[in-house]
């Protein structure tokens, strides 16, 4: 069911920044009674968009074989990799042509959604003024203002402060001729030890010959 | 045969299931009326609590299953408060038709109050109807759906020859409705939660206990994947599939009339 989960976020979500921007209602009735149809490779399922009664709908059609396939007025396939790559119209053609990406119906419905998506703008000090009052989004907006000024004092701070700790603390590193040093003395030691181990040894051995 | 034979046959002929309990055929329809007079104020919000909003999940899928095209007549039956008629309306446009059908006049009220306040007027009708008894003329509708609706029907198969009936030739019945789960431990886990913490829900928050021990009992008593796709084709339908969705915990069937 993770297709109908995803329409039913992108769904919300959508509805929701399309009622909040000021300047969707008119992109939003232009597309009125319109659909599309996007086929991404990497989804593995279609989703379907349609603009009915100021809402718009998402939906994953699911046909069997038996049923004619959903339609709609623009019916794109590609993948979402391909989509990134469209920066200008002058590239469709060669997209096309490359075998990555199929249009069929009225594209300039895809032009509009588009253009919907990206004029989306929310004033969201308003927004939040209607659920809180206005005192409580003002001090809202000073804290946010606020914390995001010390996150980035903090954020140069440590950065700034990292560098001084690392001059510091190679001072106090050991360096590897230092601990080569070390190991010869470990292993010079270690042979003295030995040695006595050895004549210990034959001392305790003399003592109890003397003594039989 | 013996009386006591016949007595026996005749009884189980007269019988059936609310629940666990078996009870005459003549009494599960205002049983089960009683039941959903009792919840229909608070229906919507115990499906969400129930399900933990997946309900709207399962719904979304039967309406990307439909194959629903802008001017189909769709039968939305035992539609109670709406949900999937509210999407049907907006699918179908203004040349189609949705008829949310339901044999309980207080989920066809809040049903209808609802999709007035969504502002859902233009091609919604509401008919109050049993399941068994459809009063629409033959090969009517493009969709028939009936969800968590079949379970309370006192005669399922005479309802789905009922539905088979309206359905146009070429269209199409999804019944979703709960089912059973495939794994034995999903099973467990999800009898544990139907018979002791959704009633104990259903009292605090609709105040009715009862009513949500029946409605796990009736999930139980209905019958699995399997036998419901036999059952659909037993009354006709071709091409008969289903998909089990959670699990198993709800499926959906669905059949063609050709
Ligand atoms: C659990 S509700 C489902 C409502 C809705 N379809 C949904 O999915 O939310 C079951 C509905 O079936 C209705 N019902 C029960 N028996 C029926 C029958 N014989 N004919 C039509 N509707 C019936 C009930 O009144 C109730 O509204």
């Amino acid at each position: 069911m993770h297709p109908q989960l995803f329409c039913s976020v992108i769904e919300v979500i959508a509805n929701k920044a399309i009622e909040l921007s000021k300047s969707s209602a008119n992109a939003l009735a232009q597309l009125s009674e319109k659909s599309l149809i996007l086929s991404l490779s990497e989804l593995g399922f279609a989703i379907q968009l349609q603009v009915i009664d100021d809402k718009l709908l998402v939906t994953s059609p699911k046909s069997d074989t038996n049923e004619p396939p959903a339609t709609a007025d623009c019916i794109i396939t590609t993948s979402l990799s391909t989509l990134h790559e469209i920066k200008s119209e002058h590239q469709l053609t060669e997209l096309i042509k490359q075998d990555k990406l199929d249009i069929q119906g009225d594209i300039k419905v895809a032009q509009k959604l588009a253009a919907l998506i990206e004029n989306i703008d929310i004033d969201w000090p308003a927004e939040l003024e209607k659920h809180i009052g206005d005192i409580a989004t003002h001090k809202l907006i000073t804290l946010a203002k606020n914390i995001s000024h010390k996150a980035k004092f903090a954020k140069k701070q440590i950065t700034s402060d990292a560098s001084e700790y690392l001059v510091h603390e190679q001072k106090l590193v050991v360096a590897k001729h230092e601990l080569s040093r070390l190991l010869l003395g470990i292993n010079e030691s270690e042979q003295q030890v030995s040695i006595l181990e050895q004549r210990v040894l034959a001392l305790t051995n003399k003592l109890e010959s003397v003594s039989n | 045969m013996s009386e006591q034979q016949q007595n026996n046959t005749n009884s189980s002929e007269n019988q059936t299931h609310f629940g666990y309990q078996t009870i005459d055929k003549k009494d599960k329809e205002s049983l089960v009326a009683g039941v959903f007079h009792s919840v229909a104020q608070q229906y919507d919000i115990m499906n969400d609590l129930m399900s933990f909003g997946v309900h709207r999940l399962w719904k979304r899928f039967t309406i990307d299953a439909s194959g629903v095209r802008p001017g189909n007549n769709v039968l939305d039956l035992a539609g109670g408060t709406g949900d999937l008629t509210a999407k049907f309306s907006q699918l179908v446009g203004k040349d189609g038709k949705v008829i949310l059908a339901d044999i309980n006049s207080s989920m066809l009220n809040v049903g209808r109050d609802k999709l007035r306040d969504k502002g859902l007027v233009q091609n919604i009708e509401y008919v109050q109807a049993n399941a068994e008894y459809l009063p629409f003329e033959e090969n009517t509708f493009d969709i028939v759906t009936i969800a968590f609706g079949l379970r309370n029907v006192t005669n399922k198969d005479r309802a789905l020859q009922s539905i088979y009936r309206v359905l146009k030739p070429g269209g199409r019945l999804l019944v979703l409705e709960f089912s059973k789960p495939e794994h034995e431990l999903l099973n467990k886990a999800y009898d544990f939660y139907s018979f002791n913490i959704l009633p104990k829900m259903g009292e605090f928050v609709a105040k009715d206990g009862d009513s949500y021990q029946y409605l796990a009992e009736s999930i139980r008593m209905h019958p699995d994947q399997e036998t419901l796709k036999t059952m659909m084709e037993d009354a006709g339908f071709e091409q008969a599939t289903y998909h089990n969705l959670t699990g198993g915990i709800v499926a959906l069937h669905k059949g063609y009339k050709f």
